[in-house]
């Protein structure tokens, strides 16, 4: 798997994702640095599907030696370090911008904190459990339009489920104040990964099934 | 003999277009051309022997292994070019080659850059800036620098100008010179098998219609200098008759006759 990770970084031309991360820094808005550091780990989830995609190369790169689970999980692996670096990237530059930039938002530094990581991982790791299974069931052009018609989807469920929470707790939610908000904080980034890693697992198990049945 | 590989009654359904029971094997240290106008099937076998495809039946087998039971360890030793390759394009040809490199063990840096010079190509150039014969130049450097075993081509030769296609054929003949190369590869340029290859396979509407030693259908099915022929005909010797039509044709095709169709196999 390590061998596919070392591919997609050598197949990604680096040089050219300086660009996208010179447009951190120029974010000094806190929501709008935490969005454009989503924005660009997700585009170096998609550049490696996206290349193969414009080249082609589906068929070439299915008849090397690997199997296609392989293919598969070392695509999610490469996705997954390519969150990070865009964590990292987005952590170090609001970390530098609250310290150094008068000018920054005051609420900088709120982001950068383990809440801000998880929200950020969170978000990313959604993306990337939503995206791979179309990607590799329908390719990327069909593939980005399921992913997109899911998002809204999705998007749709979770407003519902949190009206019909809000609606059937509206009267508990003072009462929940009350307990210590620590442990609720703790407990909830807890609930989260976990939430967060079965959809990843399950998502890279479709994506190997899927991948399976796909014929070059 | 030792054979490199077999296929047993292998059978692929598409909706409009079926692969039924195709079998055949191709020795240690030879080349064989599959032959059939287009459609016919043969880049749908070329897919089902590399696993790009799933089968719905039979058995194929490479080096003794199932090709997708064993996937990986066949797939080590077996080299490919597809019809029109396709690389990541804008990665310089020595960049492809650090790119593919960790998938074999037994990738060969030195023999790559040898066949790099013999084959004139640009390690520095891009590859979608490579001609079409270049590329499949690239191709096969890349199939032979982890001393394949066996060879896979899928019209390798098809686009190419007589002059690549004669040297690239010459490549061929050099990469079995070894004994423990095969090669496979599919065309539908009957002069290519003549030059090249020691077994014909010749595949029409997803049926094999003969799969012998190139010399053995020279002996038994030539008519007068410039014809082969096989299918029902044979049994009733009235070949001579229907085959002088297409003579002078030069691709293989089918023929009907009194006694339904058969292929020809123009030299």
């Amino acid at each position: 798997m390590l061998k596919l990770l070392v591919r997609d970084f050598r197949v990604v031309r680096w040089d050219l994702w300086l660009h996208a991360v010179m447009a951190i820094p120029a974010s000094r808005h806190a929501q709008a640095l935490f969005v454009v550091g989503v924005a660009l780990a997700i585009v170096l989830v998609v550049a490696v599907p996206g290349l193969e995609w414009m080249f082609d190369t589906d068929r070439f790169v299915c008849s090397l030696p690997v199997s296609r689970a392989t293919l598969v999980l070392g695509r999610y692996l490469s996705a997954f370090v390519a969150v990070a670096l865009g964590l990292a990237v987005w952590m170090g530059s609001a970390a530098l911008l609250s310290r150094r930039f008068a000018g920054a938002d005051p609420n900088l530094s709120q982001w950068v904190s383990l809440d801000g990581a998880v929200a950020y991982c969170v978000i990313l790791t959604l993306v990337v459990a939503l995206f791979l299974p179309c990607y590799f069931r329908y390719g990327l052009g069909k593939g980005a339009a399921v992913f997109a018609v899911g998002v809204m989807a999705l998007g749709g469920v979770l407003a519902g489920l949190r009206w019909i929470v809000r609606a059937a707790l509206g009267n508990v939610a003072p009462d929940l104040t009350a307990v210590d908000l620590d442990a609720a904080r703790t407990l909830a980034r807890f609930i989260w990964i976990a939430i967060v890693a079965a959809i990843a697992t399950g998502s890279a198990a479709l994506s190997v099934r899927f991948h399976r049945r796909r014929e070059f | 003999m030792d054979t490199t590989l077999e296929l047993k009654g292998v059978t692929k359904r598409y909706e409009d277009f079926s692969l039924s029971d195709v079998s055949f094997s191709l020795p240690r240290g030879y080349i064989m051309g599959l032959i059939g106008p287009n459609g016919a099937g043969k880049t749908t076998l070329v897919k089902l022997i590399l696993n790009l495809v799933r089968r719905d039946g039979g058995e194929i087998l490479a080096f003794g292994k199932d090709v997708r039971e064993d996937e990986i360890a066949v797939r080590s030793r077996i080299g490919f070019v597809h019809e029109a390759p396709t690389f990541y394009d804008h990665l310089s040809v020595e960049r492809l080659a650090s790119v593919v490199a960790p998938f074999y063990a037994s990738w060969d840096a030195a023999l790559f850059h040898r066949l790099a010079r013999q084959f004139e190509l640009p390690l520095k150039k891009v590859a979608w800036r490579l001609s079409r014969g270049t590329r499949t130049k690239l191709a096969l450097a890349l199939a032979l620098a982890h001393r394949a075993e066996l060879l896979v081509l899928d019209e390798p030769t098809s686009g190419l100008d007589p002059v690549f296609r004669r040297e690239l054929l010459d490549h061929l003949l050099a990469c079995i010179e070894d004994g423990r190369t095969s090669v496979l590869f599919s065309t539908h340029i009957t002069s290519d098998l003549d030059r090249v290859a020691d077994y014909v396979t010749f595949i029409q509407k997803g049926r094999i219609l003969f799969s012998s030693p190139k010399d053995t259908l020279q002996e038994r099915w030539a008519v007068g200098r410039r014809i082969r022929i096989h299918g029902a005909h044979r049994r009733c010797g009235c070949r001579a008759a229907t085959a002088r039509p297409v003579a002078g044709r030069h691709r293989a095709g089918v023929v009907r006759g009194r006694h339904g169709a058969f292929a020809v196999m123009p030299c």
